[in-house]
This record gives C-alpha cells, structure tokens and sequence, in this order.
C-alpha cells in the first residue's frame, strides 16, 4: 500500500452507525482484530485483551449492564469489547495504557474500513465496568469502550476537518484562541466559539442525516415545554394572514419541523436562523428527509462577530427563541436584533431557563465554583436569568410584555415530592391526587411563575 | 345485530346524532378539536389529527355500507383515505398523529392503527368494485418500509420500538400489535407476505413474551413489556385482533390461548357501572378513574374485530356508553376525572368531548345498530363544570367549544374549523 492509499483510507473511513443484518464470520473479525495487536505498546507489554460479542442474548446483557445509550449498540452484529491491565502504568505521567489502547482502536477502525466493514468506537458508555462484569473479565483489566462492527447500512456525509495550519506548528506553539470552553459560563465564550461548538456538537450528537435520532434520548415529543411552545406559536400564527415566522437558533430545526407540520401551510414562510453553514446543511438535508408541507428557508448569521439576522426590518410577524438566550452573557444583541426583524404589532415568544429555580445541582456546583462543562455536554454555555434583569433587557430592546408565565412551577415539584411520599406510605389515591393536581398546573401564571423552571414570555413591539 | 332490544332506537339515535356532531367537526382538512387523552390533554393545537380517530369512522362506515349499501358511504371513505395520504410525512410517518400529544408526528400505536384501518377499508373498497387509489398503495409501502421496518425494528429484540429515541430493550405491546395488523395485511393486499414474514413472527414472539403470566395481571398484555409494567384494559384489548390474525396466518394455538388470556383480564377490569378500569397495578390496588367512555367502546370493537360476538356481558357497558351523550350528539369523554365522580359538577376533562374517543363509540354504535337515526340538527351543551377546582361552564354550540370560570374569565374558547383556539389557559 501506498502513502496515497493509506490516506484515502483515512478520508474515505466514517463512523457507521446504521449496519446491515448480515453476521460478520469470524475469521474476518479475528483478522480485523490481528491489525490492533500489531500496534506500538508501552514497553511492548500488549496487555490488551477483546472479547467479540456476535450471541445476540450476550449483546442484550452487556447492553444492559453497561448501561448504553446509544442504538447501534444494540444494532451491530459484532461489539468488540476493549480492555487493557493499566495496572503496570497507573503512575505513567502520559497515560501511556490508554495511549496503548488508543492505537489499537485507531487500527481496528482502520481495519475495518479496509475490510468493507463500517466500524464506530463508542466511548459513551455509562457503566464500563458493568460490561466487564457481563462478559466475566477479571477487574485488573479495564474497559475502554466497545467497536461496533458490521457491514455498513448507512452513507454520512463528510463531517468538517480542522485544516493542517490551524493544528500545526514547526518549532513553537503559536498561540491561538481557544476554541472551546471546559466552562460553561457564556462570558468566556466569543460567538465564534459558541457557534463553532454547536456545529460541531450536532454533527456528532449522532442524529443521522435522515432524522433518526440514534441515541436514547428524551423524546421531545413528551416534553410539555415543546408542547406549551408549539401551542402558543400556532396560536400567534394564526393572528396574521399569512405570517412570515422565524425561529431563532434552531439547532436540528425541531420547532421549525413541528411549525410546518402543524401550520406550516398557512404561513408564507418558516425561518430558521442559526450560527453556521454546516447546522443549515444539517437541518437542509433532514427536512429533505422528511418534506414537511409549507415553505422553509435556512437563515446563516451574516457576521461571525456578532449576531446578526439577514432579514430586513420589520420582516417577521411571529419570532421564536426557545432556550437560547443562555448561551449569552448579555442577550441585549440578539434581543435588538429581534426587535429589529420584528414587524410592528408582531409577536415573540421567548423561553427561557429561570435562576430562581430549585436547581439543586447546580447550586451545589455553584457553592463548589464548579463550572465545568460536563453536565452540559450537549447544550454548551448556559446562563440562568433572573426575571427582573431578563424583563429589563426586554424593555431595553424596545419589547411590550403582552404575558408572562412560569412552566413546571416550583408548586408541581412540591407535589411530585408528596406524590413520592404519599405512594411510600401506601397512600395511592391521594398519591394519584397530587398527580393530577400537578399535571393540571404545568403552567402557571400566578406569583409563583417567578418560581418556575422556565419562563415563558410573549412580547410584542409597537412601533 | 341486535345485542339490546330496549336499545335499538337509542342506539340508532346516538348514531344520527353522533354523524352530525362529527360533521361539525370537520374542518378543511380533516377532523378538528382539543383532545384529552391519558397521557394529557392537547387542548393548545385544535387542528386536524392524523391518529386513530379514523379507524371508528372508517370501520363505523363500512358497518353502515354493510347495512345499506349506499355509494355515500364508499365516496366518504374515499375522501378520508385521501385525507390520511395527505398528511404522511416523506419517511412514511404522518403528521399530527399523536392524539394527546399533537400536533407532534410518529404517534404510536396511533400510526399503525391508522394504517391497518385504512388497508381494511381498502380492501372493503376493492370488495364493492372501486378501484383504490395506487396513492394508497405507495402510501402503505412507505409506511411500512420506510418507518416500521427503516426506523422501528430492533433487531436486537426482533421487534418494533415504539419511537425513535425509545428504550431498545422494551416495546410497547399494544403498538406491536396493531404493526402486526399492518403487516398482515400489506402482505395480503400485496402478495409480499414471505418478505413480512420474519417481521411477523418476531413481532409476534415478543407479544407473547410481554405477556404477564400469573399475580393481579395474569393475561394482561401491559403498556409495556418492562418488568412491572402496569396494564390497561383498551390497550390490552387492541391486542386481541392481532392475536387472532396470528392465530389463523401462523396456524399456531399459542395464540388463540393468549387471546383466552386477555379476555380473562378485561373481565377483571370490568366496573360493576359500565367501562374499564384506567390502570390496573400489579403491586397496588387499580386506579379505577379516570373510565374513559371511548375506551370502554374500544374495547367492545376490539373484541368484535378478534371474532366475539356481543352479548348480553356487553349490557352495562352499553348502557354506560348511551348514557353520556349529550345534547350536541357527542359523548363526554370519560368520567371520574379529577376525583370527581359522580359528582353534579363534573372536572371539565370528563366533558369535553375529543374526535379520537368519538370515533369509538361510533364504530361500537354502526356495529350493534348500523341504520342510523336522528334528528336534523342538535342542540348546544351548558354544563357547570370545575376547572382546577373553580366552578365555571364548558358550553358547546355546532360552532365553538367554550370553558368560561363563572366570573366571566375565559379558559378556553374554540372556534370550530380552526386550528389553534382563541385562548386556551389550559
């Protein structure tokens, strides 16, 4: 083989996530596997064990004692379960174990790739230890994950590579901007980066091109906030003839998608607007999936210095911003630069995560000044307003309040709580009493609403 | 069929009267309303859904040609099966189809219920010399082979997900059951029955595996197949047609002994004043309210459609069902929400009446009586009610659904044929 062809194996190599029902035999795994035992190790100990899951009830049970999440460890016909004994290197100043087993996984996905075989390596596993115990290793070995195996069912596109120059120096470091935050407060985070991780992050997350969400997730569907949301901006729709309605960083576009299906007839056109070209790609390419009726168009910020909306003034009647003025320090920016897009005698709804919330983790973390990104793996920087400061910012960028209401109210998570207690004590009816009684105030628009998980505004401006 | 004589003329009169509430309901493109459901209550989103309330109407309508075999009767199912084309989404899934959650799509088991209602009518189509729509056809294949078998099948548990995101080592019977229906008879409809064939079988398996062999809910199929999973009586009864499917294609009595089974639990779910319990628990007591009225109709069609014939056990389910319709031809939802029932003032929950509960109780209804009869117009509906413990009036006219609190404030207010209410504080 060639330099030539060793690097278009590495260009032409994705990660699957979608395999065929076709076993692999296991002459082809044990070759696959030959390519990972011929990888450099520290001192050339090789303390590398695998064990290749191909018994569908074995699969079940490591999937379920590992605690995995994600649907192509159920799905791939082979999981090549890695371990290597770090015990020998546990005070390695660099790591030099996991190094080890590193280099073997790069080359069994390389392998793979070479072999026709579409291969993932899944680190994401809540509980490596429950897999070691499912399949019976001894605990001096530690699991570093699993490779799925398997002919390929899928073709992802090309996500973005980071070009050479920007990685590489001769001689010297030079110093660069960091390109993201272990932080998750939003004053260290410049658009660029925010928008760079949000990219980044929904290319990875796993959602695949055609809409299928390929880890278990929390099905938004069942998430009264999206419900409430959904309802609300139909009913602001339906105010207008023929609204143009923008939906403001739209992510994987699920407001937009649920706008359109719901309404989308009746509006002239659905935005989504959102910080870089690979999130339009994204959204593009799964509404091709999907055709959902009415017109949608993506919006790309127009700056990368700042935000900035590329639609004249006054344009819209109905704007969106669900859970999105967290990833900002100050919101008064893209707040004006709503007020701007915003047509006189518009509508925006706006909701948004309220400090005033018993968020117990996070007031320990924040006791602890612990603000590292780890809980918000997936969301980035968050900041929670306090109501006063957010209505404030309103006014300031030129908004009416038409209404304000609290979601999940701190009064239902008093009730779940004497629902717990009341079913403890064998109290089921009144047990189902709180239930019903919590259901029934998902929304609030008394005092309490101050209290709420999430805040829930509807703006309008006048002139 | 003539299950109750004392109740035929009533039977006949809730059917007119129901056939003109449902025309009411109609909107440009399809039917409208606010639904509560047993996960909540979509009362933001009043458009049109694309969920199960179309089997009762279909099959309610070809229980009507049946008796009278009128053109009208195939020209409206014709009509509604080019509604549902409509509103499938390109990967085989159908907008607004999720009842208690729309607008949102992939509503399970609501989607294969859907379909299979709409490959029987199809096929009923086809019996009395019309040729279906080819759309239909494509829509069917897209359907199953771009949501059930693309995105749905687990192939670790050889069976179906309920969504997308689901658990991957769970499914949900009822849903499997009614994807079952769908693929029996798309392999019928198309002669591609070998190529469904091991969808159907392991579908099948994981059916008979998810049901609850011995304790409280021996013969349960429960809502899920998770350990301790609680069962409800309509879900449990929706798997009854597809048990008897697989009894005759699969030739196979471990079938007919699991539909036995799931009839043995829908008798201990049967309350002493009409309907079925709401849940019932395996290590407390069955959570007997809210009945909902169109679930106990569910499970008296779903019983028909596995081969039972009504009889007189049937009695105070009816009676029970009759007895809640009210002035504007439609029937109240359920009773006992809120812990109220039996009271004077019912939780508005209990009174408004949903499309996809309606359906039910117009498919029992043609079934046991299918010559409607009725009055030309209905009436309208003032009702005291309790909204969040307040009293306030749930007013239904032909043209607008209203809650208003007794001190004027208005809690929801609907105008007919719209999508989204005027106000809904709900």
């Amino acid at each position: 083989m060639s330099g030539c062809d060793f690097l278009t194996l590495l260009e032409q190599r994705r990660s699957t996530r979608v395999f065929q029902d076709k076993p692999v035999s296991q002459s082809l795994i044990a070759e696959v596997v030959r390519a990972a035992t011929l990888m450099p190790t520290a001192c050339n100990r090789q303390l590398w064990q695998f064990v290749a899951i191909t018994d569908p009830a074995v699969r079940i049970k490591a999937c379920r004692m590992s605690d995995a999440q994600q649907s192509y460890f159920y799905d791939a016909p082979v999981l090549v379960a890695v371990f290597y004994d770090i015990s020998l290197e546990l005070r390695n100043p660099c790591s030099t174990a996991q190094i080890s087993m590193g280099l073997a996984i790069a080359a069994l996905l390389m392998a793979a790739e070479a072999n026709g075989l579409g291969a993932i390596y899944l680190g994401g596993i809540r509980n490596p230890d429950g897999l070691r115990k499912a399949l019976g290793a001894p605990a001096h070995l530690k699991n570093f994950g699993v490779v799925c195996l398997g002919y390929r069912d899928d073709d992802p596109p090309a996500p973005n590579r980071r070009p050479v120059s920007e990685v590489l120096d001769f001689n010297a470091f030079t110093p660069r901007p960091k390109r993201f935050h272990a932080d998750i407060r939003p004053h260290l985070w410049s658009l660029e980066q925010i928008a760079d991780f949000r990219d980044k992050l929904l290319w990875y997350k796993g959602i695949h091109i055609d809409g299928k969400t390929l880890h278990v997730d929390s099905d938004l569907r069942f998430s009264a906030k999206f419900q409430y949301m959904t309802g609300r901006l139909g009913a602001m729709m339906a105010r207008y003839s023929r609204p143009r309605v923008l939906d403001l960083l739209s992510f994987n576009g699920d407001v937009v998608f649920q706008l359109l299906n719901a309404g989308g007839a009746e509006a002239e056109v659905v935005y989504a607007y959102d910080l870089t070209l690979g999130i339009g790609r994204f959204i593009r390419e799964r509404f091709a999936r999907l055709n959902p009726p009415g017109r949608f168009e993506y919006l790309n910020n127009a700056d990368p210095e700042r935000v900035a909306i590329p639609l004249p003034d006054g344009h819209v009647s109905v704007l969106s911003c669900y859970e999105r003025l967290e990833h900002f320090e100050d919101p008064r920016p893209l707040l004006r630069e709503m007020h701007r897009v915003l047509a006189p005698g518009g509508s925006a709804l706006v909701v948004v995560s309220n400090r005033f919330y018993l968020h117990m983790n996070r007031y320990r973390r924040m006791r602890q000044k612990n603000y590292a990104l780890g809980r918000n793996w997936n969301r980035g920087p968050e900041r929670k307003y306090e109501p006063r400061h957010l209505e404030a910012a309103f006014r300031a960028a030129g908004f009416r309040i038409v209404e304000s209401a609290g979601l999940q109210p701190i009064e239902g998570v008093m009730a779940a709580l004497a629902e717990k207690l009341l079913r403890r004590i064998g109290c089921h009816a009144w047990a189902d009493g709180a239930a019903d009684w919590r259901a029934q105030r998902y929304v609030t628009r008394s005092w309490t609403r101050y209290f709420s998980s999430s805040l829930a505004y509807e703006l309008t401006r006048d002139n | 069929m003539n299950l109750l004589a004392t109740t035929s003329a009533s039977l006949a009169e809730a059917g007119g009267r129901l056939d003109l509430w449902f025309a009411g309901m109609r909107g440009p493109e399809g039917y409208y309303g606010p639904v509560v459901g047993p996960r909540g209550a979509a009362m933001a989103y009043c458009g049109p859904g694309f969920d199960w309330r179309y089997e009762g109407l279909l099959e309610g309508w070809m229980s009507r040609h049946r008796a009278a075999p009128e053109a009208a009767w195939l020209d409206r199912i014709e009509g509604a099966l080019a509604e549902i084309g409509r509103a499938q989404l390109a990967n085989g899934a159908f907008r607004c189809s999720y009842f208690d959650s729309n607008p949102f799509e992939g509503g399970m088991p609501y989607e294969p219920i859907l379909v299979a209602a709409l490959l029987r009518a199809r096929a009923f189509l086809k019996e009395n010399g019309r040729t279906p729509d080819p759309a239909l056809d494509r829509l069917a294949e897209q359907f199953v082979e771009g949501r059930l078998f693309l995105e749905l099948w687990n192939k670790a548990l050889r069976t179906f997900n309920n969504w997308l995101q689901s658990e991957y080592d769970s499914c949900s019977p009822a849903g499997v059951a009614a994807i079952v229906e769908v693929l029996i008879a798309y392999g019928e409809a198309t002669g591609s029955r070998e190529r469904m064939e091991p969808y159907i079988r392991g579908a099948a398996e994981s059916l008979l595996a998810a049901q609850v062999k011995g304790g409280a809910l021996a013969g349960a199929m429960p809502v899920s197949s998770r350990p301790g999973a609680p069962a409800n009586a309509l879900l449990a009864a929706r798997c009854l047609p597809a048990l008897a499917l697989l009894t005759r294609c699969l030739n196979d009595d471990r079938f007919k002994q699991a539909g036995e089974a799931v009839e043995g639990f829908l008798r201990s779910q049967a309350l002493s004043e009409g309907g079925f319990a709401a849940m019932a628990y395996d290590n407390r007591p069955a959570a007997q309210a809210p009945v909902f009225v169109g679930a106990a109709a569910g499970v008296l069609t779903s019983l028909a459609r596995s081969g039972r014939s009504p009889d007189e056990t049937w009695a105070p389910h009816v009676e029970f069902i009759l007895r809640r319709q009210t002035a504007t031809g439609a029937f109240d939802n359920a009773a006992g929400f809120g812990g109220r029932a039996g009271e004077a003032e019912p939780d508005w929950r209990d009174v408004v009446p949903a499309c996809g509960w309606a359906d039910k109780i117009y498919q029992l209804v043609a079934l046991l009586h299918p010559k409607a009869a009725g009055p030309a117009v209905v009436g309208e509906v003032r009702r005291a009610v309790r909204v969040r413990g307040r009293r306030a009036f749930f007013e239904e006219s032909s043209r607008s659904m209203r809650l208003v609190e007794q001190t004027g404030r208005v809690w929801f207010d609907w105008e007919k044929g719209t999508k989204w209410p005027r106000t809904c504080l709900l």
